[in-house]
Order: C-alpha cells, then sequence, then structure tokens
C-alpha cells in the first residue's frame, strides 16, 4: 500500500471514529441528564419508596426551586420516579379539580410517550397498570395484559424500564389555591404492583 | 507509536465531543418562528430527532409534546436586541389560542426571579387585563398600567410563554401563533 493510501486510510478512520463519539455524545446527553434529573428531583425523603417507585409531592415553585430548570410557577407538581425493571407499577391520580390538570410519562431519552389531561380523564380515568413493554404476542405481554384487565387497570407500556411520571396541575392563582392544589396534589398514587 | 495514537484517538474525541456540544447548545434545528419567539416543534415528542432531545433536555427539560402544551422562548425584543433584566419591556397581543396561556420571566440561569409576593407569570386568569389581549410589563421596578412581572438584577432574561392545549392551527403549526410584541420601554435602570 502507497504512504498516500495509508495517509488517507488513517484520515478516513480519525474522521469515523470523530463522528462515532459525536454520535455517542450526542445520544447519551439527554439519558445522563435524564438519570441526574431522576435522582435530584425525588429526594430520599420522599413520601413513598419502595424497590420500584419514589414519589414525592414538592411545594409550588419559587425563585429557589432549582432542581430543574425553567419551573412553571402556575402549576403544583407530584412525581413518581419509576424502575420497572422488576415488575409493573400501579398509578392512579382521582382529581378534583376544577382546571386543568394531566398526567404525562416520561422514558429515560426525555420522550413523554403518554400523557392524559382533565379532559379525557373524564371518561378514561388515571387508573393505570404501567409495565415495560414486552414484544406483542408474547406470553410475557399476554400474561401482564390479562393481569391489568384483572384487576380493572388499563395497561400501559413503557419503552425504558427506568422513567418519570409528572402530574401537573393548574393553579391560577397560587396565593388563594395552593393549599386546595397540594391537596390534588396528594390524589396521585404510585405503588408496585402486586 | 503509542503517543501517535494517543493523539489520533485525543483529537478525535475533542472534536467529536466539540462538535456535538455547539451542534445541541448553538444549532438551531427543529425550531420555528413568531416574531422574536422562538418554539422547539417537537420538544417532549416520540418522534423527535437526537439533537432535539439533547436540546430539550439542557434547555426544557420534561417538556409535554405538541399535542398538549407549546412553548415559544423569547431572548430578544422585536428589535433583536437580547433582553436585561434591568431593562423595561412592555408585551403586548392578542391573546394566544389555548385553552390556557402565561407568560413567565426567567433569569439566564433559566430559574426564577426572586420576588417576595410571588409574582412569577401572568397568565389568562391574572387581573388587570383587557378582555382577550395580552398585555405584561417586565423591568426591576414597578411601572406603567399594567400586570407587571419583577425582574431584579443585572442578568439576561428570558420570557416563556406557555400554552396548554393550544388551538388546531397552533398545534398543527407552532409558527402560526400571532406573535406577542416585545418592545423595549423607557430606559435601563
Amino acid at each position: 500500500m502507497s504512504p498516500a493510501l495509508i495517509r488517507l486510510r488513517k484520515y478516513v478512520l480519525w474522521l469515523l471514529l470523530a463522528a462515532v463519539i459525536h454520535g455517542l455524545a450526542v445520544w447519551a446527553l439527554p439519558r445522563v441528564v435524564m438519570r441526574g434529573a431522576m435522582s435530584r428531583l425525588v429526594p430520599a425523603n420522599s413520601a413513598v419508596k419502595d424497590e420500584r417507585v419514589r414519589v414525592f409531592y414538592p411545594p409550588l415553585a419559587t425563585a429557589t426551586a432549582r432542581q430543574i430548570v425553567l419551573p412553571s410557577p402556575d402549576l403544583a407538581y407530584a412525581l413518581c420516579v419509576y424502575d420497572l425493571s422488576t415488575g409493573p407499577v400501579d398509578v392512579d391520580a382521582a382529581l378534583d379539580w376544577p382546571g386543568y390538570w394531566s398526567v404525562a410519562l416520561y422514558a429515560d431519552n426525555t420522550d413523554n410517550y403518554f400523557v392524559r389531561n382533565d379532559r379525557v380523564a373524564g371518561a378514561l380515568p388515571v387508573h393505570w397498570r404501567l409495565a415495560l413493554r414486552e414484544g406483542a404476542g408474547t406470553a410475557a405481554a399476554t400474561s401482564l395484559a390479562a393481569a391489568a384487565a384483572a384487576a380493572g387497570r388499563e395497561l400501559v407500556w413503557a419503552p425504558s424500564a427506568r422513567g418519570l411520571l409528572l402530574l401537573r396541575v393548574l393553579v391560577a392563582d397560587r396565593h388563594r389555591e395552593a393549599a386546595a392544589a397540594a391537596q390534588a396534589q396528594g390524589r396521585l398514587r404510585c405503588v408496585a404492583a402486586p | 507509536m503509542f503517543l501517535s495514537r494517543f493523539w489520533f484517538g485525543l483529537s478525535a474525541l475533542v472534536v467529536g465531543l466539540g462538535s456535538a456540544w455547539c451542534v445541541v447548545r448553538f444549532g438551531g434545528g427543529g425550531t420555528v418562528a413568531a416574531g422574536a419567539w422562538q418554539s422547539t416543534v417537537l420538544a417532549g415528542s416520540t418522534h423527535a430527532d437526537p439533537y432535539t432531545r439533547a436540546r430539550v433536555a439542557l434547555g426544557g427539560l420534561l417538556a409535554l409534546g405538541p399535542a398538549e402544551t407549546v412553548y415559544y422562548v423569547a431572548t430578544t425584543d422585536d428589535a433583536g436586541s437580547p433582553l436585561r433584566a434591568h431593562c423595561r419591556y412592555r408585551v403586548t397581543g392578542p391573546a394566544p389560542t389555548a385553552r390556557w396561556w402565561s407568560v413567565t420571566a426567567y433569569a439566564d440561569d433559566r430559574f426564577l426571579f426572586a420576588d417576595a409576593a410571588h409574582r412569577y407569570s401572568i397568565n389568562n386568569a391574572s387581573p388587570g387585563l383587557p378582555p382577550g389581549q395580552v398585555t405584561v410589563l417586565t423591568g426591576p421596578i414597578a411601572w406603567g398600567a399594567g400586570p407587571w412581572l419583577p425582574t431584579p438584577g443585572d442578568s439576561g432574561l428570558l420570557l416563556l410563554l406557555r400554552l396548554y392545549q393550544p388551538g388546531a392551527e397552533i398545534r398543527a403549526n407552532a409558527a402560526a401563533l400571532v406573535p406577542l410584541r416585545i418592545q423595549a420601554a423607557g430606559p435601563c435602570q
């Protein structure tokens, strides 16, 4: 092989290596940030804590809220960080709230893969069994679907084992509605499925 | 030989990581504009490309998908000048078509400004708004007639417009928003 060809091959290899590192960095960044957020957002003294789920009911955002950028001051949040690698998690949110509220599910790559708001929840309540996605038609998927149906729950497939659930309750007037919003937050329940 | 391989790997690592950071941090792909407002179209969406996901992770983690909420960010006024906390701005326009809208002011660290009275946002339930209109006044001290958002300090300023359950036209095309005007109003403090 001529020296010029060897040099060219080296440049191509260098470019390929830089491109792979570039792609890996872009792919990994949201996952690293999400992992950090899941650890940071739900503290060790969370309200519910077991091997599959941790739940936290933070106060309304103020200038001292520094866990996550661009916090909404108009929303009361409740968070549930889950890990479905050892089994499903049951989620209930029966809110009697006059304004907007929603329950959103996030995968470990930041995707908001499922959301239900108050208008839809009137007909389809948040009474979910959250399970790690199995191949369609497999024995495991059939068994999970049957167990969810027997429990009277809607089965929601999660694309990643670890993820985060976020309840948002819109608080039009934080001075007058803070106490009511705290009660509404408390209606979110996340527990390991039996 | 070892040194040559070391530099070969290190330079590829620096270029790979550096180019990824530049594209994510400064690239504008996947955004649309409505006046001075920018919206990342696929924020939170399962259809987002890896670059959009990375941008959202850095600048707006846990965003809702566009069917539920559309977000618009402004860091300049209508004249293109960077927003500054110690200056006054008037934000005006027709109320966006949405079930709920709000305008929130953030410092350039992307956190809320300190305010003892918790005046962090103006929304469609705020008192003093003309029917069907948005009026927001920002600045370090109260001024003018209209709802005021305090922006103390000397940092940059970021305005975030949130539209919850926006109208079908905006859901389909975030650029269809009739943009709220952002005008500098008087001298900076």
